[in-house]
């Protein structure tokens, strides 16, 4: 038998609908199969969502095993399986048919022709990987819809999330486009990517940040008005000043402080010492703790973003306030600059632990941009990806933009409710399927796929400094190295301390 | 059982190329073993910079061996490390500390790591640099095991430690074991007394003033070398104070007062047996080379060595061209124009700058070559 013919596998019994139907089999069909039926004069295909094994002989009423072991000898292997199909559609135009199949009609495993067809992305494909279910049939992406209606990738850790991203931008630098990975945890520095890494490094420039911004970053909050509103008057009247030119700019921080200075002397604010002595602390801290991601010289991270690479912004050595300043930042400017113009290309965001970012019960100042952009975005050419290995900690507004959903291995069951609440096509039996993935596996759904599909992901080329690391050959190592080290230090003080 | 621990004499440093200075540094030298010897100590610890280089003056390695002679005829054994500045870490070189072997001179070194004395247990390491930090910490830890077996220990080492010096250590606090009775120190100079471990953790210092910034640590706690009891069960660490060759003065001067501090100074410095080294701050909005002419007719007679340092308020050299960097127009031209502003003959040089800038600009090597040549020719 060839492989691409269409094996019969079973019938379908039982009562039928124009959307699901029942069938037996004597064969082992898999779940996730893709099958295809012919009735209603065209070729439909459907997808086995569940399968169970059964027997006539061997009923539950039986409590004897020695019992079973008899049946099994007189009647042999009497055992079948019985399993429900999914109707997706005509294998042409995936429509679903108005009729439902009649009961009894043959049902066959779809053979790779058909598949290739119904898994081909269009004109503008990338290719994520294969069919779980049929090696061989490779999986690809529509470009345009995965950018311009978003995608969530999630997974708990471990189960590829970094592999996936790193496809997908691989795959979206085939296209010459641009990518940009706001980087936790600095996994993509070092990839290497078809049309190359451009490592950014997090530097902001308070001149370009927004007061808020500023303000998060000194950690003065919201509601401490008082320290606000002194923050404020301080930090405009200096900013003016660097912009007249009239301050060096080693010096804007002093003079910041020095404002500060003068406002505790004036008769004016003599009640509001307190506050204004909490805003100096603040800054003295804010400096200790972001001298190395604050320069006035530093220039706007927007534009270093470069098309036909993928963009890395390097959020590994800071703290979450401040990759939330730094990506909230990021992404209001570049809103701006694509609406206006300033931008002249379409970019796809990667935001790895959006649930750090865009946390579902607090308020972040990148989650009021990444809701904008989810929102706005596709209008204007940026593509949102969300990757986070909490959906249930995730923004629900957030996830709910993202029309394309990659769901790798996700165990926890608040994770799995969230994530179908957030989205319209994923069954409460595709849902099931997501404990038994397997690492790499994943559910793959929405605009950018015709029929939702099972995929065994590829694994990208280039190396990725995000997996799990080898803890006990770590160890070794580390101790041999510290060794090795000694021992070549101990050899050249051996040769100059000859006395 | 008394000991002196003394350290980085710096002999042969010959500061502001002075003759004058370097006898300095040999004087407080010879008054330092004239001390010594007066106090009979059972032994002397040296940790490390005995001279300023390791190929030191003649003059040096003799004075050091005269030295060294007279404390081995009084029965004083000397136990010493070398320092940064007498090693070169090196092949085939040895420190300058290991010519003094005959004269009673124990050197601690990678053979020899540590000496026995009367019970005491000195050990230490010759300093190592950063860069072999985990050696240096195994050699340390080595030491600390071995000085179990004694009833008293010290532990030499030439190395800054990051709570007295944060910024260019060696070694940290935590680095070093409990163990000793005390810890021997060289490589700062000021002078620190501290409680480590079982005992006191001390540097001595420097014996002479090296560098200006030693001098307010001198002011407070003066200079010399340490004399350790071990008797008790913590060491008895008293100072001795050298007197200095020459007064080292360091005076801000605020030009409104100039003419007064001045006159002031001078009266003070005539009292003086030696002529001092003066270090001045003269602050205030005024011009350089009238504030400079002053300085050196009434100071520079009566003083070794005079270090200004001009604080200007306003205009700082080269001012113009800041100012005009900050309008936003950084304008090559202009400013080398600005650079040559006085004189005709100025002019000519500007047009020159000007030319060879736009020719190497555009990449035109061979003539800027044939410009620079023609240029210097009306020189010859």
């Amino acid at each position: 038998m060839r492989d691409n013919e269409e094996r019969i596998i079973g019938r379908c019994i039982g009562e039928t609908s124009p959307l699901a139907l029942t069938f037996i089999s004597k064969k082992t069909p898999k779940v996730g199969e893709y099958v295809v039926l012919e009735y209603g004069g065209t070729k439909v295909l459907g997808m086995i969502e569940t399968l169970s094994g059964c027997s006539t002989s061997i009923t539950e009423k039986i409590y004897n095993p020695e019992t079973v072991e008899k049946i099994r000898e007189i009647e042999g292997e009497d055992h079948y399986m019985r399993g429900s199909i999914k109707i997706l559609g005509d294998v042409e135009t995936l429509r679903i048919p108005r009729v439902p199949p009649s009961p009894g009609i043959e049902i066959r495993i779809a053979d790779e022709g058909t598949l290739k067809k119904v898994f081909s992305g269009g004109k503008d494909e990338l290719k994520i990987g294969d069919l779980i279910t049929q090696e061989g049939v490779a999986v690809k992406l529509d470009v345009n819809k995965m950018v311009t209606r978003h995608l969530a990738i999630l997974a708990m850790t471990g189960a590829g999330k970094s592999n996936t991203v790193a496809v997908i931008t691989d795959g979206i630098l085939k296209f010459k486009g641009s990518v940009l990975i706001f980087d936790m945890h600095s996994e993509y520095v070092d990839a290497e990517f078809d049309g190359g890494t451009n490592v950014i490094e997090p530097h902001i420039n308070p001149l370009y940040l927004s007061l808020p911004e500023f303000a998060k970053l000194a950690n003065i909050p919201g509601d401490a008005y008082v320290q606000e509103r002194y923050f404020r008057m301080a930090y405009g009247e200096i900013r003016n000043s660097v912009r007249e030119g009239n301050l060096s700019n080693k010096e804007f921080f002093n003079s910041i402080q020095e404002k500060l200075d003068e406002f505790l002397e004036m008769e004016d604010y003599k009640g509001d010492k307190k506050p204004i002595v909490a805003v100096k602390n603040k800054l003295d801290d804010l400096i200790e703790r972001y001298k190395n991601i604050l320069s006035l010289n530093a220039p706007d991270l927007v534009e270093e973003i470069k098309l036909s690479a993928a963009n890395v912004i390097d959020l590994g050595s800071v703290d979450e306030d401040a990759a939330d300043v730094i990506v909230s930042h990021t992404l209001s400017n570049l809103l701006k600059k694509i609406k206006r113009g300033d931008l002249s290309f379409p970019v796809f965001v990667v935001l790895e632990e959006a649930h750090i970012l865009a946390p579902k019960s607090r308020l972040t100042l990148s989650k009021y941009w990444i809701g904008r952009i989810a929102r706005e975005g596709r209008k204007f050419g940026i593509g949102l990806c969300m990757v986070s290995q909490r959906p249930k900690s995730l923004d629900p507004e957030s996830l709910s933009q993202a029309n394309n959903m990659i769901i790798l291995r996700l165990i926890e069951p608040t994770d799995q409710r969230h994530v179908q609440e957030a989205s319209e096509s994923l069954s409460e039996d595709l849902l099931k399927q997501l404990p038994s993935l397997n690492i790499g596996e994943a559910i793959v759904l929405g605009p950018m796929t015709r029929v939702p599909a099972l995929v065994k992901i590829d694994e990208f080329k280039g190396k990725l400094s995000g997996g799990d690391i080898n803890i006990v050959e770590r160890w070794r190592r580390l101790k041999e190295e510290d060794e090795r080290e000694l021992e070549e230090q101990e050899k050249e003080i051996s040769e100059f301390m000859e006395y | 059982m008394r000991f002196v621990h003394i350290s980085d004499n710096h002999l042969g440093f010959r500061q502001f190329g002075l003759f004058e200075r370097e006898n300095d540094f040999y004087d407080v030298f010879d008054r330092a073993v004239e001390e010594i010897i007066k106090e009979r100590p059972n032994f002397v610890i040296h940790s490390g910079d005995l001279f300023e280089a390791s190929r030191p003056p003649t003059r040096a390695l003799l004075l050091v061996q005269r030295s060294f002679s007279r404390l081995k005829d009084e029965n004083i054994p000397i136990y010493a490390i070398p320092g940064n500045h007498d090693t070169i870490m090196r092949k085939n070189t040895y420190p300058p500390q290991i010519l003094y072997e005959m004269f009673g001179l124990k050197l601690i070194s990678k053979k020899n790591p540590f000496y026995v004395q009367d019970g005491v247990f000195i050990g230490g390491s010759p300093y190592i640099s950063k860069y072999y930090s985990k050696s240096l910490k195994e050699r340390i830890k080595f030491l600390g095991e071995r000085s179990k077996d004694y009833d008293k220990s010290i532990l030499v080492l030439h190395q800054a430690i990051d709570k007295y010096l944060p910024y260019e250590f060696e070694l940290k606090i935590g680095d070093l074991p409990k163990c000793f009775d005390y810890y021997a120190l060289g490589h700062i100079h000021d002078r620190i007394i501290d409680d480590f471990g079982r005992g006191r953790l001390a540097y001595p210092g420097s014996t002479e003033i090296w560098r200006i910034d030693e001098l307010k640590n001198y002011k407070k706690k003066g200079k010399g070398f340490y004399l350790v009891d071990l008797d008790g069960d913590i060491p008895d660490v008293q100072g001795v104070n050298l007197e200095m060759s020459r007064e080292v003065i360091e005076e801000k001067i605020e030009f409104s007062e100039f003419k007064e501090d001045i006159g002031r100074l001078a009266r003070y410095i005539e009292e003086m047996e030696t002529m001092p080294i003066l270090y001045l701050t003269v602050k205030g909005d005024f011009d350089r080379s009238f504030v400079h002419k002053k300085l050196i007719d009434s100071l520079s007679n009566i003083s070794l060595h005079i270090r200004v340092n001009y604080d200007l308020e306003d205009d700082i050299e080269g001012g113009e061209y800041y100012k005009e960097i900050a309008k936003g127009s950084l304008n090559i031209k202009d400013m080398i124009k600005m650079s040559y502003e006085e004189g005709e003959e100025k002019k000519e040089y500007s047009t020159f700058t000007i030319s060879l800038f736009d020719l190497l600009s555009s990449n035109k090597i061979e003539d800027a070559r044939e410009l620079t040549e023609k240029f210097y020719e009306g020189f010859k």
